[in-house]
């Protein structure tokens, strides 16, 4: 029986309102997740899925084979018309503290999770959901097929947004695939076989659901409406992690993975964090953190 | 009003709004140190379970739903409460220790830079 973690690292290309051109760096965030992994866990096997660009930037950062144990390559093909199909069209805005950034969404490969894993046992993470302890060890002694994020809560405490809780006001709770576990099981694939059915039916369930608002293909949304469906179309805890995964909002600032900045009224307000797994939206923050892990 | 005086409230306003943000945070990461896995189910090693283990009715079987509401037959009753209360002692004492240091703070300077 194999346990570990897996993340998905494709690197993008932001621009700024101004056109400057800013590399969002998936695959070093991988390799300082990668590291932390390590450090914290005890089931700490860790499989990255990149394409071919990302393998040859692994092969030329010399400590990427001591924390990386499966490099798994896949190079999406992107077609038709549709944000499920093209990264042409899955464009994503959002900001990075003061400034606002859209960038190619290349997150369309995540229903393959479960057929690309070679782990048992696999905690699915978001490559920019930093760990800094131990907590998610004890999924791996569950007897538990499925459990995905449910419960968040932005560190900087200024926002109660129901985005963070339902894909819409009148529909379905969000689940956040930023932290998903499962394990190799008929209900598992057929986790991933709905979400898969999902995404190619992006534009109906999006109107179905209400959140055709969003014009990206967001593996949270795809989630949410497979594991309803898999619920009998009721709400249960069934599938709910029971951790509360912290997140720092795209809006707000993470100096180091000990200080945030944050909006506050019209200006800015900092406190300290203790240090704990958190998920850093804001994705030059997200390279902040990666930086000082890997220096550190 | 005084402007200074404005000043001074804002500046006492401000640090609480940081201690709370950092108190808050803490007591999050000490409610996530809870969660342990028993017998392939989910716990939360709060009050209630430690409680509730420790005083049963020992001539019963002890039967507590996890974290998903999913019953789990508890055999090794003392084993459990063991590890419930170690989870619980861990995470309260960090949580503990981390509370005594942020209440003597008194800048949101210092607040950012002690862990």
């Amino acid at each position: 029986m194999t346990n570990g973690v897996l993340m998905f690292a494709l690197n993008g290309q932001a621009l700024d309102s101004n056109k400057n051109k800013i590399k969002i760096d998936y695959v070093t965030m991988a390799l300082a997740n990668a590291k932390n992994i390590k450090k914290y866990m005890k089931n700490n096997l860790v499989a990255l899925i990149t394409d071919s660009q990302g393998k040859e930037q692994l092969e030329a950062t010399e400590s990427s084979a001591k924390y990386i144990d499966h490099v798994i390559v896949t190079d999406p093909i992107y077609h038709g018309k549709g944000p499920e199909t093209n990264i042409k069209v899955n464009k994503r805005s959002m900001r990075i503290g003061t400034k606002t950034i859209s960038f190619e969404w290349q997150n369309l490969t995540r229903p393959d999770a479960y057929k690309l894993s070679p782990f048992d046992k696999t905690v699915l993470l978001d490559c920019d959901y930093y760990v800094f302890d131990d907590t998610l060890d004890q999924l791996f002694n569950t007897d538990k097929d499925i459990l995905c994020g449910k419960n968040v809560e932005e560190i900087s405490y200024q926002d109660n947004l129901i985005d963070y809780k339902r894909l819409h006001h009148q529909s379905l709770k969000l689940f956040w695939a930023t932290v998903l576990y499962f394990t190799k099981s008929a209900e598992s694939k057929l986790l991933f076989d709905t979400m898969n059915a999902v995404k190619s039916n992006w534009l109906f369930y999006s109107k179905f659901y209400k959140f055709e608002g969003s014009r990206t293909y967001r593996n949270d949304h795809a989630v949410s409406v497979a594991l309803h469906l898999m619920q009998g179309k009721i709400e249960t805890n069934h599938y709910d992690l029971p951790f509360k995964i912290m997140c720092l909002a795209d809006k707000n600032i993470m100096l180091d993975s000990k200080r945030i900045v944050y909006r506050y009224g019209n200006g800015w307000a900092g406190s300290g964090f203790p240090k704990q797994n958190v998920h850093i939206m804001n994705k030059e923050s997200a390279m902040i953190v990666a930086e000082e892990i890997l220096n550190g | 009003m005084d402007p200074k005086f404005l000043k001074q409230v804002e500046k006492f306003s401000n640090l609480k709004t940081a201690l709370e943000t950092k108190k808050r945070n803490a007591i999050e990461k000490a409610n996530n140190k809870l969660v342990f896995a028993w017998n392939g189910g989910l716990f939360r090693a709060d009050q209630q379970t430690i409680l509730f283990a420790k005083t049963h009715d020992a001539s019963r079987d002890l039967i507590m739903l996890d974290t998903n509401k999913t019953p789990i037959k508890i055999d090794e009753v003392q084993d459990f409460i063991v590890k419930a209360e170690s989870s619980y002692f861990e995470a309260m004492n960090e949580y503990y220790l981390l509370y005594e240091q942020i209440k003597t703070q008194r800048s949101v300077e210092k607040l950012m830079n002690d862990d």
